[in-house]
């Protein structure tokens, strides 16, 4: 067997086992079920609550990561590969071992001080953004420092030589440069966060109405023996990515 | 007038400096040396991309050593030119006009015109050749008003005749808008077609400066006569008040001055300064004579380098016009008299 069909083979078996998978689904599916457990309002609240979270908890990760992923790529200072590597954490721990690590947080004199003015993340929507965040941020750091990894700094020094400040070079050369990275950057997050599911049950629980997300919902369904309905949610959460997944495909694609 | 004084600027492990530069209003300054000798590191921190670690640069008389970029008025061309690939041909020459919020005028359209741009302005500047490119980049440099350029081996991607072509089009530039050029190339053609004067930099330290033919003529060291390409360098000893024996091509030679140092020398003569002496034409007073064994020739378009083999074994260089190889039926194995002008010898140190 030569190298092209070996390597295709293996190509080949692994998309047809997601396929399987996805399949399998549809052996439980029925419409009447499919469109009564979509419109009830305990899947519109987690679907809009997932929807909701997710923006933000993305929204927060490309804010800080845009300039943390600049700096990174962009500047040689002290501890720099520190940084790196912890930004690397989220990538390498479990979700539920960084929300165990977001509870005990709050339960150490700075987090309870935290929480005594306010600042309330456990069992409560603002935890579940907390929880995406810190599983995502180090993510779009990562994709948004490659994107700029690709930039050359020249062009900034070349704006610069013509009057640019460094913040007005950034804006008007390098941003309108790396769009099309960042967009993507901000998708996969989006989606990463969207299918978040360790943490944010460790953080915020998986209270029906209150903190359920759509991958909680799965989760809930499955403990109760519900394949049906759990098909039928894991269907919702499969087409999202996918169409996610496609547009991102489409974006490289247009060269926007 | 950018006047560079006691800078020192260090580069990872590299240190440039200490280094002294003067380049006069309304001259091409050329800094030549071999790549990682950093002149590339000088013209960015005169530009202000590089924080020195010493010393000052000043510009017109005002110390520009602790300005920032975008306020010291230096227009810059890197070796990549890094035209904006976002923005139109057009957005890319009034990138600056913009940014500075000053109108587009009469000038932005004369330079189009002058470097024969107008028709493009719309055009992505991903859709050019190199030489559009070369032509868009000055614009854009010059563009805001600028009157110091400051030029990184912009030309150095581009074949012979588009380069020609761009020297011509950067003479002409300089002339009528009295611009003041500080050019980095290690191209000895373009450092000697453009400068008025030439700095040598190697190793971080400025070798030489003066104008081209001076230090062509007489190259102050034997590391910079190598690096200007030149084969002829012979060890000699001095025999006598203006006379250099040179075992290599067997012979000793008269020369028209004698050099201070006493120690190592070595004598040079450029190529195209030997003469080949045909019998019929050798005059009674024809000085330092030698014979000679041709050993190659090879011709590069109008001319011809000819190498022989002198008494002592050392190898001589010469190049002659192309005419010259039926006239002086040039061939391997032929021996022929070789005469070296006194005054076109030059002695330099032994040490490098």
């Amino acid at each position: 067997m030569n190298l092209r069909r070996l390597t295709l083979s293996a190509a080949l078996v692994i998309t047809l086992f997601y396929i399987a998978l996805i399949l399998s689904l549809f052996y439980f599916f029925k419409r009447d079920l499919f469109l009564e457990t979509l419109l009830s309002p305990r899947t519109l609240f987690s679907l809009r609550l997932s929807l909701l979270c997710a923006t933000l908890a993305s929204l927060l990760s490309l804010w800080l990561g845009l300039p943390a992923a600049y700096a990174l790529s962009r500047f040689d200072f002290p501890g720099k590969r520190l940084v790196d590597t912890l930004l690397e954490l989220p990538l390498v721990v479990s979700p539920a071992a960084l929300g165990a690590m977001i509870l005990i947080f709050f339960y150490q004199p700075v987090g309870a001080w935290l929480a005594a003015r306010g600042l309330t993340f456990v069992f409560a929507v603002k935890g579940i953004v907390l929880a995406q965040f810190v599983t995502t941020a180090g993510l779009a750091v990562r994709l948004l420092k490659a994107t700029l990894d690709e930039i050359p700094p020249r062009y900034e020094e070349v704006a610069r030589t013509l009057g640019a400040t460094p913040l007005k070079a950034f804006l008007t050369v390098t941003l309108p440069l790396s769009r099309r990275g960042i967009l993507s950057a901000l998708v996969l997050t989006w989606a990463k966060a969207l299918g978040e599911f360790g943490a944010t049950i460790t953080v915020a629980g998986a209270m029906p109405l209150r903190t359920e997300t759509l991958p909680i919902a799965i989760f809930m369904r499955l403990s109760t023996a519900d394949i049906p309905g759990t098909a039928v949610l894991t269907l919702i959460l499969v087409a999202i990515g996918l169409c996610v997944l496609y547009g991102v495909h489409r974006l490289g694609e247009s060269g926007l | 007038m950018i006047r560079v004084e006691g800078l020192r600027v260090r580069a990872g492990n590299f240190l440039l400096g200490e280094i002294d530069l003067e380049v006069k209003s309304g001259e091409i300054h050329v800094l030549l040396g071999p790549t990682g000798s950093g002149k590339s590191t000088l013209l960015e921190a005169v530009i202000g991309l590089r924080t020195p670690e010493a010393g000052r640069i000043l510009l017109e008389g005002h110390d520009l050593t602790r300005v920032p970029v975008e306020k010291r008025g230096l227009g810059y061309l890197p070796q990549d030119l890094a035209l904006f690939p976002h923005l139109s041909v057009r957005e890319n020459i009034l990138y600056g006009l913009k940014i500075r919020k000053r109108p587009c005028d009469g000038f932005v359209s004369e330079l189009c015109r002058i470097l024969d741009i107008s028709h493009f302005l719309e055009r992505r500047v991903t859709s050019l050749s190199g030489g559009e490119r070369q032509r868009v980049a000055l614009a854009r440099a010059l563009a805001p008003g600028f009157r110091h350029l400051l030029l990184d081996e912009p030309f150095s991607a581009l074949h012979q005749g588009l380069r020609r072509e761009l020297w011509d089009l950067l003479s002409e530039l300089r002339h009528r808008y009295g611009l003041t050029v500080l050019l980095v190339t290690h191209d000895l053609k373009e450092a000697f077609f453009l400068g008025d004067t030439v700095s040598v930099i190697f190793e971080g330290r400025l070798e030489a400066s003066g104008p081209p033919e001076r230090l062509y003529r007489k190259p102050p060291s034997l590391r910079m006569a190598r690096f200007f390409g030149l084969r002829n360098l012979f060890p000699g000893r001095i025999t006598g008040e203006g006379r250099v024996e040179v075992p290599s091509l067997g012979t000793v030679l008269r020369v028209t001055s004698t050099p201070s140092f006493r120690s190592k020398i070595y004598v040079g003569i450029h190529p195209e300064d030997v003469l080949v002496v045909r019998d019929k034409y050798l005059r009674p007073d024809q000085e330092n004579l030698l014979s000679a064994r041709l050993v190659n020739l090879r011709s590069e378009g109008p001319q011809v380098r000819v190498v022989f083999k002198g008494e002592g074994g050392g190898l001589l260089e010469v190049i002659l016009p192309d005419l010259a190889r039926s006239k002086l039926d040039l061939s391997p194995g032929r021996r022929l008299r070789l005469s070296l002008p006194p005054e076109r010898i030059f002695l330099l140190e032994g040490k490098e």
